[in-house]
């Protein structure tokens, strides 16, 4: 057996046109072979998508671009590609692959399909459907391989598979139970179910994608004394004013904000760990750090971890949560260098923050779709 | 008048004096002698500005408010004791 996955998924976000394009891709066959033929038909996707090529070329180049099989002469996999734009207009592609669920207000909205059938090489057509949506606020959009609808065929409760009905199911069940479940336990739920479903042994690849449209989580994100002196007092206003949570990463910031608000901090010493100074707290802020030491750590966790999944309970990790749990997160970057952190004899290196804070909103941008935007004061 | 003499102690955290030697200050309280125990608090503090100023004085604590330079856990235990021994006399 191949321990290689024969589905592919990939998500871009295109900043400029505010979009983001999701594509999941199931290859023909099972391990390397399949893995590559998914990959390949993903990575094409999307790109095409980003350009904005027609569909029907899309779709037609990727047929004729995909390696024939040797055993079964064809090259196949199937794809849905899905792209949004920040109106909130979606369009799906979809060729072969279980539908596209849209579910809305307690039920599974169909809308309007337009099918074409794109020539194939060999001659076999190929329908594609095409279809167009305006989403709404607290629509969710999930999108499965087989491996999902098919989990558990041959058993006596599930002679066909657990099917597009049974996930249906599952789905309403789950949201009316919980109703503002995230998207990634969703998708998490549904792949357990479907594990249970197969005797917790998959037979195929099964993979699951979940798009939960909802009011951006925001967060605020201070480090940094401001260059100016005269802006100390702006910075705590905006902390203090906004709507969302609130990290504050540095020392000196937050003596600045507790002496711009007349909060006191508080550091409680009673959980020792060597590596991190520990967090503080103030009212009204959700999360304070030391800066530079607890930046770096974010960053080396935020680059090795590629889940949401997050065990220890540090200050950096709790950090951590807090941006991985939110949407939409704003950085407020003091740019004052601390001359105490230039001395070269230190024992280990200070990074300049500035740079690290770059680092950061990269990887969160880029692995975790989110949207950062960087102030420097 | 018979009140319990309670000692405060305040030890910064800031990065620099984390690094040069601060993060293990944090287990003073296991490291008090038993004249001592139940009469100390301790606690954090954001950094004082010390490190700022070229003279090496990391990591700094603050005992009763007052400045312990390049503190270590003996040098404020010791410091506490004297503190101690006066408030006795």
């Amino acid at each position: 057996m191949q321990n290689v996955c024969g589905d592919a998924c990939e998500s871009r976000k295109l900043k400029e046109e505010d979009r983001i394009i999701t594509v999941l891709s199931d290859g023909l066959g099972s391990g390397v072979k399949a893995n590559i033929l998914a990959t390949m038909t993903t990575s094409m996707a999307l790109q095409f998508t980003a350009k904005n090529d027609p569909l029907e070329r899309t779709a037609n180049f990727i047929m004729k671009t995909l390696p024939i099989d040797s055993t079964r002469q064809i090259s196949y996999s199937t794809f849905s590609i899905l792209d949004i734009n920040c109106f909130g207009d979606a369009h799906i592609v979809e060729y072969d692959n279980p539908p596209v669920l849209i579910y809305r207000d307690g039920e599974f909205i169909n809308p309007d399909q337009l099918s074409q059938t794109v020539n194939r090489t060999d001659d076999i057509p190929a329908n594609v459907h095409y279809s167009t949506l305006k989403l709404q606020k607290e629509d969710r959009i999930i999108m499965v391989s087989d491996g999902i609808t098919q989990s558990g065929m041959g058993h006596v409760r599930t002679p066909f598979g657990w099917g597009l009905d049974g996930l249906k199911a599952f789905i309403k069940e789950s949201i009316t139970n919980q109703t503002n479940i995230s998207a990634k336990q969703l998708a998490r739920k549904i792949i357990s179910r479907a594990k249970v479903n197969d005797a917790n042994h998959f037979k195929d690849d099964a993979t699951c994608q979940v798009i939960y449209c909802r009011e951006p989580r925001k967060l605020v994100l201070a480090s940094g004394p401001p260059y100016h002196k005269n802006c100390d007092a702006m910075l705590a206003e905006r902390i203090d004013s906004f709507q969302g949570k609130k990290v504050v990463c540095g020392g000196t910031t937050s003596k600045i904000i507790s002496r711009e608000l007349k909060r006191d901090i508080h550091i409680e010493l009673n959980n020792y760990q060597p590596d991190l100074p520990p967090v503080a707290e103030m009212e009204g802020i959700d999360l304070l750090t030391e800066g530079i030491l607890t930046l770096g750590k974010v960053s080396s966790i935020l680059e090795s971890n590629s889940t949401n999944y997050i065990k220890e309970d540090g200050p950096a990790e709790q950090m951590v949560r807090l941006l991985l749990d939110s949407d939409s997160i704003l950085i407020l970057a003091g740019t004052q260098i601390n001359n105490a952190h230039q001395d070269p004899n230190l024992p280990v290196e200070l990074e300049i923050r500035r740079n690290v804070i770059k680092k950061i909103a990269a990887i969160l941008e880029d692995k975790f779709l989110k949207n950062i935007e960087i102030e420097y004061l | 008048m018979l009140t319990k003499p309670t000692y405060k102690v305040q030890i910064c955290c800031g990065t620099m004096c984390h690094i040069m030697g601060g993060a293990e200050l944090h287990l003073l309280h296991d490291r008090l002698p038993d004249s001592l125990k139940g009469k100390v608090d301790v606690e954090g503090l954001t950094c004082m500005g010390k490190c700022n100023t070229g003279k090496n004085e990391h990591p700094c604590a603050l005992v009763n408010g007052e400045v312990i330079e390049n503190a270590s856990i003996q040098k404020i235990i010791t410091k506490l004791l004297t503190t101690h021994t006066n408030d006795l006399l």
